[in-house]
């Protein structure tokens, strides 16, 4: 009687597991379906209609990542970075004096981003222009000591707008 | 600036990692302690003190956030007006502290010289069981033993001159050997020199609650760890533990902190008592086990440092943002950016001038030449011809001073059409090639007036970055 009755514990046990497995495997399999449907759905509507777009365009717009090229006059630098959305990147320091100027040529990709590019003096102020496309400027200094030049990708994420000019319709 | 930048960072981050170390390994120390691994903790809480020197959380932070081409990302290294304030005001505090905390340990330096002054080379006996037992530990070195009236306790002293000091008078062999394994054991521990280093990193780190805690934390598990040593290689705790009570009993005298000693003070001496008798109960944790938990150990201490490094750079973030001071600069740009087109010989009147090599500087970069020269009144200034394929483009950026004073910039195509923009102050613009051929790069001057140009142009391909 008592092994039954243990028997009877254990089966029950099981069936508990089972059902609880059961519930939990359901939603995943409803929804692998849902997902199959919805590829399936997706390859009749790409046999209609075509999208090409450009890979690395969309990327930028995804990331919000700005190519930067950049030419420093002081200090003989050249810049070749990408800077992604709400990151400020910056140069090693080199020396400057009073009186003297820094000539910034930068140019941007994508070219409707806007950006900061500036320079930090040597007490740590920030002097900047906004910049979309390309710009050149010229920060006259006057005060000696070690400066950096900056460069801050403030600009959004994703940008629809962005997004629907860089597409390409094709019409299948 | 820079350095003393640098310097707070490395402060600031090795103290933090050096603090969470701390905090791990005392978290671990009871685990380990309770399987009577004791070797485990000691070795553990010497790489905590290495932690408050050596700047790990600094270098991975410089490699994280430092390119090869030296610029940096983020608020690393960086500082606004108000930090810097700060940094000088909270930097000449630190330097007092140091100077404060390091004065008695200055102190302590100086009287142990006075101490030495007055001790003489131990003869005879003590001597020759010194030679003996450093003969059985292997050490070839010779340590001198000194023996002098200010010495309260064997001691050892001196990172790189080794000394061993004994107290005035008779000692009888048992003491000596007890005396002189404890202290060969300091030698063999590298005692003497972790203690230098925490003296320098007390200095160091004065500002850090945590610091005294591990000063005594030090103290305590060298001795701790060098009686377990001894013990063992005298194999006889009792003997160890009456002649310990016997010197705590007999000797006092003013501590030295940069010396090891085989006494230290009686609640120290009741402490190393009980755990040499803890540790003879204890049943010892199998080396797989051992090695396991010291993994452990480094993956929580690394894991953890590594989060609060990240979180170290978000709080400096925020407090750059919240201290940043930033002036706009007013950009004058072309006029709407809109470019011209008309015959080369729309103006027969100009004067044409080609840019010669005195207009070029020599540090111009890759791909771009830069350019600094005065236009007259009524002057054309063009580049030689420049080869550019269809897609290709002549990019310019210039300042013209004066800056009210407007100027053309632009190229001339192979077929005699020139293609401008016209502006004053900063001009920056992409002449996209439509045709291949010959072009020429141009800066005029219809103003009454000459202008200084400066600034650069570069050809760019089509494809972009692998420019000309």
């Amino acid at each position: 009687m008592k092994r039954n009755a243990g028997l009877k514990r254990d089966k029950r046990i099981v069936t508990f597991a089972l059902a609880w497995i059961l519930v939990f495997t359901s939603p995943e399999k409803l929804y692998a379906a849902e997902n199959s449907f919805i590829d399936s759905s997706m390859e009749e509507s790409l046999k209609i209609t075509e999208y090409i777009e450009d890979a690395n365009t969309d990327m930028d717009i995804q990331t919000g990542i700005v190519d930067i090229f950049g030419y420093i006059r002081a200090g003989n630098i050249s810049l070749n970075w990408s800077v992604g959305s709400g990151v400020m990147k910056q140069t090693s320091e080199f020396p400057m004096s009073c009186g003297s100027n820094i000539f910034i040529y930068v140019t941007l990709s994508p070219s409707n981003k806007k950006v900061q590019v500036g320079i930090i003096d040597p007490d740590g102020l920030k002097r900047y222009i906004n910049v979309q496309g390309s710009a050149s400027y010229t920060f006259s200094l006057s005060k000696s000591g070690t400066y950096r030049v900056f460069i801050a990708n403030n600009s959004d994420t994703i940008d629809d707008s962005d997004n629907v000019q860089n597409k390409t319709f094709v019409e299948g | 600036m820079n350095i003393v930048i640098e310097l707070a960072f490395i402060v600031l981050t090795t103290s933090l990692t050096g603090s969470i170390t701390y905090g791990v390994w005392y978290v671990f120390s009871r685990i380990f302690e309770s399987q009577g691994i004791v070797h485990v903790i000691y070795y553990m809480l010497k790489a905590v003190i290495l932690f408050f020197l050596i700047p790990v959380l600094f270098i991975r932070m410089k490699i994280l956030y430092t390119s090869a081409d030296g610029s940096t990302t983020g608020a690393f290294l960086i500082w606004t007006p108000g930090i810097k304030k700060g940094l000088m005001v909270l930097g000449c505090i630190w330097v007092l502290g140091v100077i404060w905390k390091g004065i008695p340990y200055w102190k302590d330096i100086r009287q142990n010289c006075r101490i030495r002054k007055n001790c003489k080379v131990c003869q005879g006996a003590p001597e020759q069981q010194w030679e003996k037992i450093c003969h059985e530990h292997r050490i070839i070195r010779k340590i001198p033993v000194l023996q002098g009236e200010s010495i309260p306790s064997p001691a050892l002293d001196g990172v790189f001159f080794p000394r061993i000091y004994l107290p005035e008078g008779e000692h009888n062999d048992r003491i000596l050997r007890v005396a002189y394994t404890h202290e060969l054991t300091h030698y063999r521990h590298k005692d003497i020199a972790f203690q230098e280093l925490m003296i320098l990193i007390t200095c160091l780190h004065w500002f850090n609650p945590l610091i005294v805690k591990i000063f005594k934390m030090n103290k305590l598990w060298s001795e701790y760890y060098c009686d377990y040593e001894a013990n063992r290689i005298l194999g006889n705790t009792d003997e160890y533990i009456q002649v310990l009570l016997e010197m705590a009993l007999d000797m006092a005298g003013k501590l030295s902190f940069t010396t090891v000693k085989l006494y230290e003070d009686k609640s120290t001496v009741l402490k190393r008592v009980e755990r040499m008798k803890k540790y003879d109960t204890l049943k010892k944790m199998n080396r797989m086990t051992a090695a396991v938990w010291s993994l452990v150990f480094f993956l929580a201490g690394s894991i953890t440092v590594c989060a609060a490094g990240n979180g170290f750079m978000r709080v400096y973030t925020k407090l750059y943002n919240a201290t940043a001071e930033e002036i706009e600069e007013p950009l004058m740009k072309s006029l709407n950016n809109a470019e011209y087109i008309e015959s080369v010989d729309a103006h027969p009147d100009i004067q044409e001038e080609t840019m010669d090599a005195d207009d070029y500087k020599a540090e111009s970069c890759a791909y771009a030449a830069f350019i600094e020269f005065d236009i007259g009144s009524g002057v054309r200034k063009q580049t030689n011809e420049l080869s550019r394929k269809s897609g290709d483009s002549i990019d310019v950026g210039v300042s013209i001073s004066p800056a009210d004073q407007n100027v053309k910039v632009g190229i001339i195509e192979p077929s005699g059409m020139i293609r401008y923009i016209f502006g004053k102050g900063n001009i920056s613009h992409s002449f996209v090639i439509d045709k291949s051929g010959n072009y020429k790069f141009f800066i005029e001057n219809d103003n009454d007036i000459s202008v200084n140009v400066f600034g650069l142009y570069r050809l760019e391909r089509y494809s972009r970055g692998e420019g000309k």
